[in-house]
């Protein structure tokens, strides 16, 4: 996930250096390129986060049983 | 009433030090809280922490006046926040128990890294303390009335009372408000922008008239420029290579005023500017008349043409039709830019003149960080955007959070919690900063009063709440940061590097002396750094400590074959190789007062250079010292 959001926040640093052109297009919605873009990284950043947070659950859910089993048995 | 509201925040803020600090009995309290913070308040307080005086007054500002690239930093701080979760929050934890420095000591036990973080530590902490408190100077002003030096020695005072009083518990707890209530009343103000929507002519909810620029027509022959009106005798013309043009010094009814020289189609326009004058004598003028209460430079920038019209459709406009309608590239703004000189006389010149600006290039990066520029131009994108990614898992006062809570599930949490505050707070940051924009609030003279001025644009109560707020703020933010340093000069250097071995009582002592010395430290430099956009301020300490530290972080956590000697050269390398670049860059030598072309180092932003140097610097160390680990794990095999 790590990987994954540093290539999406690099992408956003290259296509401003590369095309900045393609920043001023409308891109949805009415917004340009550049505010879809920035928004997008700060939703997916959360989006993430929250994800994350759920499989670190499930992880140590599954950790607490095995504990607990291993004690009981 | 303003005064009123503003004092009850502080007494509240006192007085709830005062309350936990009669609470607090051992170092683990004074400089971890205990350990006891529940995650979901330790995660507002991480967003009270962060969005110090550089989000809220720095960042609304230079969108105020440079568009879209003022909200390159909001992303690149929020983009900080993936490094820290998915990298730092639970190892950093684990490893931890009061500072940064025991967390990359915890497993050498080496004086080096003891003296090399702690140093790291306050370098970063004074680093991000300056632009705390030039915003606490820039507040006051405009709310009490007082000199720029009164409000950071006031912030000052206060600040090291709260951190000598309680420490890091009631430090969480003043940032706990203050982030909720920084996102409760920026959502209210960004409210009140869509909801009067755009005009052409602001006059702020009719409190203070639109002022209309004049332009005067004039002719130029043999390099002499008559005005065509009557009554205007041009005195001086002076070129100024720094604004690619020249100005004009008129005088009218006994009035010297500064206009711009415009030449256009053949034609000559002479167009109006503000200016600030100080004679050879000392005496201070502004727009031609003696400078005072009653005659200081207007609030400026609007939009000049909306979507091709001159006249703007009056009523509310929803979030995105405003987002949108500035992006069009039929919309022009007026904004303003500012240029210093000294006149025929000797007197020392300061003009602000209008500049026009479509929508399109306005609402993408390219203004300040020319991203179109030449390649060093481009590499200084690169590196302010690599500096503001990496910086955040490196800041001293925020890595110290990770201790007030429990255990590690708490400390993901809570960094969960910060990033939604935070993510959300730097959305608002984009509208606060283009509300500023085109409601003809902005001082030309200081861009860092953006967000307060566009609250008092909607009347006194919202301008004191979010002037007490912003307080609030620095106050949060500079507690935590002297309790960060404290904590390096108390535990890590008298405690831990010089080995006194003080006691509970003793630890908390020194951590107050310290708290006192570096707040005396803040207020002096907070003086010196006056008017400087605070959020390049703090772009920078992200620079230092995105170099300084988090190279040692992450090889400690990542590789085995790191060493002690490879973790202290890397920290030493990185502060002198960052603090060097940032000393000799164009910015720093405009800051100086000299010419920035002349500055030795071609780009401002120093992370692309010194973050690859101090990991290079610890790879390349610990290869070479590799036996020292071989050792160690002899001496701890039993």
């Amino acid at each position: 996930m790590f990987v994954f959001y540093s290539l999406f926040y690099a992408g956003f640093v290259w296509v401003n250096l590369s095309n900045p052109t393609a920043m001023e297009a409308e891109w949805l919605m009415g917004l340009n390129g550049a505010t879809v873009y920035g928004f997008a990284l700060i939703i997916v950043a959360l989006i993430q986060a929250l994800i994350y947070d759920v499989l670190c659950r499930a992880r140590e859910h599954a950790l607490s049983n095995q504990s607990r089993d291993t004690s009981e048995g | 009433m303003v005064i009123a509201i503003f004092l009850f925040f502080v007494l509240f803020v006192l007085g709830l030090s005062f309350y936990l600090g009669s609470k607090t009995r051992t170092s683990s309290g004074y400089y971890a809280a205990g350990g006891q913070i529940h995650w979901g308040v330790n995660g507002i307080a991480f967003a009270g922490d962060y969005l110090s005086a550089a989000s809220f007054l720095g960042i609304c500002g230079m969108i105020a006046t440079v568009g879209y690239d003022g909200f390159l930093y909001s992303i690149g701080y929020l983009a900080g926040w993936i490094v820290a979760l998915f990298v730092v929050a639970e190892p950093l934890k684990r490893l931890g128990r009061f500072t940064f420095t025991d967390a990359v000591d915890s497993k050498y036990n080496s004086r080096g890294i003891k003296l090399a973080a702690a140093i790291s530590t306050l370098v970063v902490s004074v680093c991000y303390l300056i632009p705390q408190m030039v915003g606490a100077g820039v507040l006051v002003t405009p709310l009490l009335g007082l000199a720029h030096h009164w409000g950071v020695i006031m912030v000052g005072a206060i600040v090291i009372t709260i951190v000598a009083t309680a420490g890091m518990t009631s430090t969480t707890y003043v940032q706990f408000l203050k982030g909720a209530m920084l996102i409760v009343f920026s959502f209210a103000l960004v409210w009140c922008v869509c909801a009067r929507g755009l005009s052409t002519k602001p006059d702020q909810g009719g409190k203070v008239p639109f002022y209309e620029y004049k332009s005067l027509p004039a002719s130029e022959a043999g390099g002499q420029i008559t005005v065509a009106e009557p009554g205007w005798e041009v005195v001086a013309v002076q070129e100024v290579p720094a604004a690619k043009g020249s100005f004009a010094k008129l005088r009218k009814d006994g009035v010297e005023t500064w206009w711009y020289v415009d030449h256009k189609d053949g034609q000559v326009l002479l167009r109006e500017t503000q200016s600030q004058v100080t004679d050879s004598q000392g005496r201070k003028f502004v727009n031609g008349a003696p400078a005072g209460e009653g005659n200081a430079l207007r609030q400026v920038s609007n939009i000049e043409v909306l979507r091709g019209e001159t006249v703007a459709p009056p009523g509310s406009i929803s979030p995105f039709g405003l987002l949108s309608a500035m992006g069009d590239p039929n919309t022009q703004v007026r904004r303003w830019k500012d240029v210093a000189f000294d006149d025929e006389t000797g007197a020392k010149v300061k003009v602000f003149y209008p500049t026009l600006t479509p929508g399109n290039k306005l609402m993408r990066p390219g203004l300040k960080f020319k991203v179109e520029g030449t390649p060093l131009e481009k590499l200084d994108f690169i590196s302010l955007m690599l500096a503001l990614f990496l910086g955040t898992a490196a800041l001293p006062h925020i890595l110290i959070r990770y201790y007030t809570v429990p255990n590690p599930a708490a400390a993901r949490k809570s960094t969960i919690v910060a990033i939604a505050a935070i993510g959300f707070f730097y959305i608002l940051t984009l509208f606060m900063g283009l509300g500023a924009m085109v409601n003809g609030v902005l001082n030309p003279a200081d861009s860092n009063m953006a967000a307060p001025l566009l609250a008092r644009s909607f009347g006194n109560f919202l301008f004191a709440v979010i002037s007490a707020i912003a307080f609030a703020t620095v106050l949060g933010t500079v507690s935590g940061l002297i309790v960060a340093a404290s904590g390096a000069v108390a535990h890590d250097l008298l405690d831990r590097f010089i080995g006194l071995g003080m006691g509970d009582k003793q630890k908390i002592r020194a951590g107050k002396i310290s708290a006192f010395a570096i707040g005396a430290v803040a207020i002096l430099l907070g003086i010196i750094f006056k008017g400087v956009n605070v959020t390049f301020l703090v772009g920078l300490a992200f620079a230092v400590a995105a170099s300084a530290n988090l190279p040692a972080v992450l090889m400690l956590l990542f590789w085995k074959g790191t060493t002690a000697k490879g973790i202290t050269a890397s920290i030493f390398m990185g502060i002198i190789s960052s603090l060097g670049l940032i000393v000799f860059s164009p910015d720093l030598y405009k800051l100086y007062g000299l010419d920035p072309t002349t500055a030795p180092i071609p780009f401002s932003n120093p992370g692309i250079v010194s973050i690859p140097l101090s990991l290079i610097t610890l790879v390349a160390v610990s290869l070479l010292t590799r036996n020292d680990n071989s050792a160690q794990a002899e001496t701890a095999t039993p």
